[in-house]
């Protein structure tokens, strides 16, 4: 493809998630519906790398997920260096390129994973930092984010600690897994020295069952109620009059977290008592006052949770009032598969990942209303942390948290 | 931070003249030093040394827009009669084979440096090459067996908007002849060495003192990764002095795993130190048996410049990994061990790498000292963390810094292979 035809198709997909995000409207707390679901549009084949934010934030989930933390071990000299080479290499892979023959004086310098031409296949790179990363290694400790912290221990958590933290977690989302893979392994290869992989897990996107949101490993409709791109203002960027360093306006709170679930346990479990935790229908993903995963749950005709319990896992995330409507966070989490146990059960579970503006006021403020649902039987934290994904890259010379060391 | 070599764009926040903002974030950056490499992060140095994402992108544009291809023939009498490059920087051409013999045929740049190459072409065979060029006189060398070596009439490229495809000056084995003799001059004073180790810690196990008999192990292993015997160098008796269990039948009963790591396994899983004499006396044995054969033993030249990097490899493979691991937990001192074998190899090389890739020994040293202080935070008073003792943060560091070294060490055998492009008439 020649390039002047690859920037035609790059200006037309543009064109296109513009209209998305003009399209898409505001749910508020009255709405008879809940937003059209991110989840059934497709990614496009190339996602503008450059703007105020980043992308893998509010892009409709790719089907393939990596979630990868490292420590930087490169010293203070060389951070912003590490910063430029991951925004150069992200840059390049992300809108794809044909592989070079580097010369019969070196081994490849790509794996040829994707064919000699890489295609950007729907690739995010999406680039946050850990709370360590503000320790006294590299003299930022007076620009750390407000609300960035190490994850604490929740009550119905079993944390391990080497799956827990890292100074930066990589989000490497795209349509294919080898594309994913493929990234991963080149950021990697050319950061090799300054950064040292802490703890990754891959994980996938469910496509549709029949339609509608994606179902986790539990067979639920799971991230229904998920705010758009046009609440990003209110609950997902950093603002620049929220009391944040200036450099932080245009990012956000990333967090993730590792769940396992327990899913022969949940199979032995009945359909009503599974629907009664959730809140929701298994086979529509309506809630349990409703007919369409869509319609919103009509909680003030229902104050003693006859019919959608108090303690259901969507009522207590979510209670649709106004004091919560702030709280709401913006999921984007994947299912994974992996392997088994020591007891013999499946090692599956969910990549939750969640951004929003204030990890406290949303995120915590969220957890601590979930602490002892039912669910927890079912579900076993232990691993994940909190990030402060970079603002956006402005152009072509722009690398991740430049604003940071200047 | 330092940078050599051409920018990705990303250096600095600065982009060198002759860039093009586009609309998509696309930048052609020309190398400043004609040169394409990945861009790597290397180390404390960070040293950028490449192209990375945007002279990709030069280098893929002039690709997928051009290129027509030429034929190349080699035939009985000549080697690519009547061949004119295109205009351009993308060149694609079609080698055909027609000379009834196999062999190797190069691309030359006016230096004799090699900026392409197609080994092992049989009869009849046709292969495609593409390779962006610079403006500036090319050749082409046919090397086939049994017949005389034939170069080319010379090509101009014109109207090239491409870097150079780094061109790298052949070796032939005479190159290597003083490198590979310092390398044998280096291993037998170490057998010699192991020897002497092996016999300190046959007293140990005779006398029945097992802390020493670790202590004494370690020192004789050390030596052995010294000599740095990666993938299977010394053959039967490399295995025989440093073999593991793996891939034999019995495991660690096997009669057949002996030598260091079965003395380890013994020392580390309370055997009785009077069962181990017997493997102690073997290994002494065939310590012996390969001093004794060293002046005979061939050495493959390329194998050395393999070894530059083979040696780490291992260490990342085996060593902190774990798997080789017999229960002494060794791992970081069997890496310094390594890292000291490789310096020797590496210095043994350093000449003809410098010929070819001036930057490169500086950066494998700057590597290879964080490496080595990376490891040393695992030793207190002469006594090594075990791996799985060694905090997280050790590990990573060490990790780290083998990773960076190894990708710089990986160009090594690329750049001294030998190539019959030397017998090129200069």
């Amino acid at each position: 493809m020649s390039s002047v035809q690859r920037r035609s198709f790059i200006k037309g997909v543009t064109a296109g998630v513009t209209g998305t995000a003009v399209s898409a409207g505001i749910v508020a707390v009255a709405a008879r519906s809940d937003a059209a679901p991110a989840v059934t549009e497709q990614a496009p084949d190339i996602v503008q790398f450059h703007g105020a934010h980043q992308a893998g934030v509010f892009t409709p989930p790719q089907r393939a997920g990596a979630f990868a933390a490292f420590d930087v071990i490169a010293g203070k000299a060389d951070l912003a260096g590490l910063f430029r080479v991951l925004a150069g290499r992200a840059r390049f892979l992300t809108s794809g390129g044909a592989t070079v023959d580097t010369g019969v004086g070196d081994p490849p310098a790509d794996s040829d994973v994707l064919g000699p031409f890489v295609p950007a296949d729907g690739l995010t790179v999406t680039v946050s930092v850990g709370a360590s990363l503000f320790d006294q290694r590299f003299g930022l400790a007076g620009r750390k984010p407000l609300k960035l912290a190490a994850m604490p221990t929740f009550p119905n958590d079993t944390l391990d600690q080497a799956w827990c933290h890292g100074d930066l977690m990589l989000q490497i989302c795209a349509n294919n897994v080898d594309t994913a893979h493929h990234a991963l392994r080149d950021l990697t290869r050319h950061t090799r020295g300054a950064m040292q992989l802490r703890y990754r897990m891959n994980g996938f996107q469910s496509p549709p069952r029949p339609s509608g949101t994606q179902r986790n490993l539990m067979g639920f409709k799971d991230g229904i109620a998920n705010p758009t791109a046009a609440d990003g203002g209110k609950l997902v960027w950093v603002g620049s009059s929220a009391g944040e360093p200036a450099w932080a306006t245009g990012g956000t709170y990333q967090v993730v977290r590792f769940i396992r679930m327990l899913v022969e346990f949940w199979d032995r479990v009945s359909l009503a008592e599974q629907e009664l935790m959730f809140g929701r229908k298994r086979d529509s993903g309506a809630p349990l006052d409703g007919a369409e995963e869509h319609e919103v749950p009509k909680y003030a005709s229902d104050p003693k949770g006859a019919v959608i319990p108090l303690d259901a896992h969507i009522r207590m995330a979510n209670p649709r009032t106004a004091e919560t409507d702030g709280s709401r966070i913006l999921r984007r989490g994947y299912n994974y598969d992996r392997g088994v146990d020591l007891n013999g059960n499946l090692d599956v579970g969910l990549i939750f990942a969640s951004f929003q503006q204030d990890i406290t006021r949303q995120f915590e403020a969220t957890q601590k209303r979930l602490i002892d649902e039912p669910l927890v039987d079912y579900i076993q934290p232990y691993g994940g942390g909190y990030f402060f994904t970079f603002p956006g890259l402005a152009d072509a010379k722009d690398w991740y948290g430049r604003t940071l060391f200047t | 931070m330092s940078e050599t070599g051409a920018s990705g764009g990303t250096p600095d926040g600065d982009i060198p003249d002759g860039d093009t903002d586009t609309p998509d974030g696309e930048t052609p950056v020309p190398a400043r030093d004609g040169r394409i490499r990945r861009q790597r992060v290397i180390g404390a140095a960070l040293v950028l040394v490449v192209a990375g994402a945007a002279g990709w992108f030069a280098v893929g544009h002039g690709r997928a827009t051009a290129a027509a291809h030429h034929n190349i023939e080699i035939t009985p009498t000549g080697c690519a009669p009547g061949w004119q490059p295109a205009a351009g920087s993308a060149q694609s051409f079609v080698i055909v084979n027609k000379s009834g013999r196999t062999g190797e045929i190069y691309l030359l740049d006016t230096n004799g440096g090699v900026v392409g190459e197609i080994e092992g072409l049989g009869p009849g065979v046709q292969r495609t090459m593409s390779v962006p060029l610079a403006n500036g006189v090319y050749k082409w060398l046919c090397v086939m067996t049994d017949m005389p070596v034939r170069a080319s009439g010379q090509g101009r490229v014109t109207g090239s908007t491409a870097p150079a495809v780094e061109a790298v000056l052949p070796v032939s084995e005479k190159d290597l002849a003083a490198p590979v003799a310092a390398y044998q001059a280096y291993v037998a004073p170490k057998l010699a060495d192991l020897l002497r180790q092996v016999g300190t810690l046959r007293g140990a196990v005779q006398a029945g003192d097992v802390a020493t008999a670790r202590s004494d192990w370690l020192a004789a292993q050390s030596t052995w990764e010294q000599v740095g015997a990666a993938y299977g160098s010394f053959e039967d008796l490399g295995d025989a002095i440093g073999g593991l269990p793996h891939g034999l039948p019995g495991g660690v009963t096997d009669a057949d795993f002996t030598g260091l790591h079965r003395i380890e396994f013994g020392l580390w899983h309370n055997e009785k130190p009077a069962s181990l004499l017997p493997v102690v006396d073997k290994l002494a044995a065939d310590v012996t048996e390969l001093r004794g054969k060293l002046p005979q033993l061939t050495i493959d030249p390329n194998d050395l410049s393999l070894r530059a990097h083979e040696i780490l490899e291992d260490a990342l493979r085996d060593h902190l990994t774990g798997s080789t691991d017999q229960g002494s937990g060794a791992a970081f001192a069997e890496t310094y061990a390594d890292l000291q074998g490789t310096r020797v190899v590496f210095e043994e090389l350093a000449a003809l790498v410098t010929a070819r890739r001036p930057e490169l020994p500086a950066q494998a040293r700057d590597q290879m000292n964080t490496l080595e202080v990376a490891l040393l935070a695992n030793r207190t008073d002469g006594r090594w963390l075990g791996l799985s003792a060694a905090p997280l943060a050790n590990r990573q560091r060490v990790n780290g810094a083998l990773g960076a070294l190894l990708e710089t060490l990986a160009a090594v055998p690329d750049l001294l292979e030998i190539r019959n492009a030397s017998q090129a008439t200069k």
